[in-house]
Formats: structure tokens, sequence, C-alpha cells
């Protein structure tokens, strides 16, 4: 029955609509996030055919859906469809590979037709002490520089391309401007770059409507452990050898190039024991 | 094995794709996951079963019927945000102020530290005082290892309290008070005494897995050449409540 049922449901395309139960999801699961980032247009999204996002408002973003591999066509409707023969957009078909994640992004190509494209989003472990930002311009407006911070600066980014900067944690104050200029278009805006996560944020809106923004989106990555924890800056004294006076001392004599410190002898090393 | 995917397919009855035409690949991964999907979650629907599409690409008069008197129904628990909204940094548990070893008489103020321009941690200068790795999570996480280090001995204090931590037996407490006052309960369940140059750091720093404090100083045997400890102390301590 169960296999049956399967073949049937696989003959018949309606397949992997998506599943929202991240609970029980597979480790090899593709993560699909899904951006509306067309201005002023409500809109349903289909999924092989399922409608998977109802009345889907700008600005919004959904997910992640874990799906297993596969190829999946999406197709985004007016609102209200009562299904997807007559696409807005689409239908679009997203090849995902597994344990991968991404984000289809509903937008308007740069002269301001509604498009969809499908990004990838960098997981990778970062460094540590580091995050990663990734940019996407999905604007209806030419080519923008993007200004994070002091620390990075992306140029001449074209819809509907991407850039991806690793910085070090913290806040980076992003803003775009139009290429080869530093007035912003929009932002300023603060944007977290968290050790172990990918931020994205994305221009989008149309320059000539007046309504460029920008959204961001925050995917857990990898982390990294730091590269050591050097925490023997001096060789510790054995308790009860010198008194702290004297080991003060001490050092004023090390620096004078006397071996004072040197007498101590070291904590025996030892294997590893587990005491519990 | 699990594939969750195999119970969402029984969400939308009744509206076959237009068109849909999922390739050998997606087929194949479909009927393996449904078929192996013992060990899986939820049973299919029953609906499923009895709303089932034609085995052709193209919508059955039946199956278009339904759609057209079946208002489709989308999947009822993706999450939705508002990305036009600011993102704020997502924190785990509570930025550690003070650590104590009653057993050893330790006390020591915590303060948070990062990465140093070398990659390593960075370390408060004087060994009275204890760096709590901010990157990683705080004290009263869900999950992951909470990292708090010092010098064994610093040129201000040359002998520190953590240079004490490999007289630790087991089972002795540790209490970490967080920056809301808290104070985290933990006991001690291994002291290691690792080799650097063999040391991997990555399981005393993950920030998945049972919530667990990690106490990391110097020790083994001095290097004279190198001027430093050749190995890392490290103390993992469990959570047993907080108060």
């Amino acid at each position: 029955m169960r296999l049956r049922t399967s073949l049937t449901l696989g003959l018949g395309a309606v397949v992997l609509a998506a599943s929202a139960a991240p609970a029980f999801a597979a480790p090899e699961d593709a993560q699909l996030s899904v951006l509306h980032a067309v201005p002023d247009t409500t809109v349903d999204v289909w999924v092989n055919g399922d409608l998977t996002l109802d009345d889907f408002t700008p600005g919004t973003l959904a997910g992640p859906l874990e799906l297993g591999a596969g190829t999946y066509t999406v197709a985004i409707t007016a609102a209200d469809a009562a299904d997807d023969s007559a696409p807005v957009i689409g239908p679009i078909d997203l090849d995902l590979a597994a344990s991968t994640s991404y984000t289809a992004v509903a937008h308007l190509d740069a002269d301001g037709a509604p498009t969809a494209a499908l990004f990838t989003n960098d997981t990778s472990a970062t460094a540590a002490g580091e995050g990663r930002l990734t940019v996407r311009h999905v604007a209806a407006a030419p080519a923008v520089d993007i200004l994070a911070g002091d620390a990075g600066v992306v140029t001449n980014l074209a819809n509907p391309d991407e850039a991806t900067l690793d910085l070090p944690a913290g806040t980076v104050s992003a803003a775009v401007a139009a290429t080869g200029t530093t007035d912003p278009v929009i932002g300023p805006a603060d944007v977290p770059v968290t050790d172990g996560t990918l931020t994205v944020v994305y221009a989008w809106g149309s320059l000539e409507d007046g309504n460029l923004a920008l959204a961001t989106q925050t995917v857990a990555a990898g982390h990294s452990a730091p590269d050591g924890v050097p925490t023997g800056q001096v060789q510790v004294p054995q308790e009860g050898g010198v008194s702290p006076i004297l080991l003060v001392g001490g050092v004023l004599l090390a620096a004078a190039g006397a071996v004072a410190l040197s007498r101590r002898g070291s904590v025996s090393e030892g294997a590893e024991r587990d005491a519990a | 094995m699990s594939r969750s995917s195999s119970t969402s397919a029984a969400r939308v009855p009744g509206t076959p794709a237009a068109g849909a035409r999922p390739v050998p690949v997606a087929f194949l991964a479909l009927a393996l996951a449904l078929g192996l999907g013992a060990c899986g979650s939820d049973p299919l629907d029953p609906e499923a079963a009895t709303s089932e599409p034609s085995p052709t690409a193209a919508p059955t008069e039946a199956a278009t019927a339904e759609a057209a008197t079946t208002a489709p129904t989308p999947l009822e628990d993706v999450t939705l945000v508002d990305a036009t909204e600011p993102v704020t940094m997502a924190t785990a548990g509570t930025p550690p102020t003070a650590v104590e070893v009653p057993d050893l008489g330790l006390a020591m103020p915590v303060q948070p530290v990062g990465i140093a321009a070398d990659g390593q941690t960075e370390v408060p200068p004087d060994a009275l005082e204890a760096g709590w790795y901010r990157f990683g999570p705080g004290a009263g996480a869900d999950a992951g290892a909470t990292v708090i280090l010092a010098h064994a001995g610093s040129e201000i204090t040359p002998r520190g309290p953590f240079s004490e931590l490999d007289q630790l037996q087991g089972g002795e407490l540790v209490t970490v008070t967080d920056a809301d006052g808290v104070e985290h309960e933990y006991e001690v369940t291994s002291v290691q005494v690792l080799e650097k140059a063999t040391l991997d750091l990555d399981p005393y720093f993950v920030r998945d897995g049972e919530p667990t404090l990690v106490l990391i100083t110097c020790g083994g045997q001095w290097d004279e050449a190198e001027s430093n400890y050749r190995s890392n102390v490290i103390v993992t301590a469990a959570p047993v409540g907080s108060r």
C-alpha cells in the first residue's frame, strides 16, 4: 500500500510538496527558503502543483522547507488562484541537492519585470570569530556598490548577482549606493555578522518606484573552534615555593637576564584522565 | 533515513500539478523515501490514498473538478518572518560574570573574550580573571559548551586559581553566575591534560548536544624554548541546576 501510494504520487507528480516539519527532517534534506521581493503584489506559491504559500506578501521570508533532494517546479500565481496554470512568475525548475541551503527569491529584474532566482546559501564553517555576509541584488535598479561598514565593500553588483564576505563578528552598517557613488539609495542599516551564521542582505524593490528596501535573512552555518587556548603566559611556581613579592622581584631579575623563574619544577605531564 | 517529506504530499488533496514532471532522480528519491519510510515519521494521511491523482502528468477531469470545488489548502506550518524587520543577533544562554569552585577556593570574575589576531582565543591578562568565549553559548544555554578560560599563571599573577584545575577529581561543584544574577551549578565530569600539539579543540567548542561547562587553562610540562606549557588542562562539567 505504501509503495503503491508512493508510485502513484510520484507518477502523478504530486510530489514532495514541502515538508514544514523540521523536527522530522532528515539531515540530508535540502533546505529551501522563499523570499517574496516583488513590491505591492500578494501572491500564491505552488510547488509541484501544490499550494505551498497562500497570500504570500512582499517582504516575507518563508521556510526553510525541508525537501528531499530533487527537482521541484515552482510557480507563482496571483493570490487566490485555483491552481498554478496561469503563473505570473515561472514555472521554474529548482534543482535541489541534498544537505544544501537555498533561497528562492521572487523579485524584479533590472528592468522591473517579475522573475525568480534560486540562490545557494554558503553554510560552510566560518573561521572562529567570523561571520559571513552575502549581499544579493534583486531590485529593479542598475548595478550598485554595497558598503558594509569599513571592512567590506562590494562594487558593481548587478541584478541578480550576489557577493559574499567573511567578516569579523559584530555589527556592520550596510548601505547600498549606485555604483561609483557613496550616497546611499538604501540604508545605512545595522546588520549583524555572527560567528557561525550566514546573514543574507537583499536589495529589493524598484528605484523608479521609489520603494528600494533591504530584506535580511539569517541561515545557520558551520563554525570553527579557536586555533588554540594560550593560557600559559608564565610557568606557575610550585605552591609554597616563592612568595609573590619575591616573584615580582624574580620577574624583574629575569628581565635583567637572571633565570630566577626557571628553578620551579613543572607539574608532571599527565596522561588523559577521566575523573568521572 | 526518516523522511518527513513523505507526509507532505498528503496535505494538498486534489491539486495535481499542471505540467510538473519530476525527474527520475526525484521520483526515485520519493519512492525510496516512502517505501523505506518505516523508521520515519507520520503514516501517510489516508486521504492521500483516496484522492490519488491520475498516474499521468495531465490533470484528470475528476481532479480538475475537485480542484474547482475545493479551495486549495496551503501548508499550515511554514515559518513566516518579516524580512524587512531588523535582524537581531540570536544569543544562546546568558554571559557568565563569575565562576567559583568552592573545593579549590576558586572565585573569579569572568569577562567576555573573543579571538586574537593569531586565531587563538583572547585570554584576560591577569590570571585572577577568567574569560568567557563569547562566540559560543552563554550560561544556561539549551545546548553546547559554555567555555571559560584563564591563564594558569600570568606576569601579573604568577600563580592563578586556574593552575589548580588539574587537582580536581570529578564530582566537585562549579558555580557560574550570569549577567542576570542567576547561579548555574555544574558537577565536574572529567579532567584532562592534553598536549596542545595534537589537541582537537572542536569537541570543547560545540554549539549543539548536551549543555556543558568547559574550563580551560594550561598545564603539563613547561616548554622552556617555547616559554609556554605543552598542554591544556580541560575540565568538563555537567549542569545540575540553577537558582
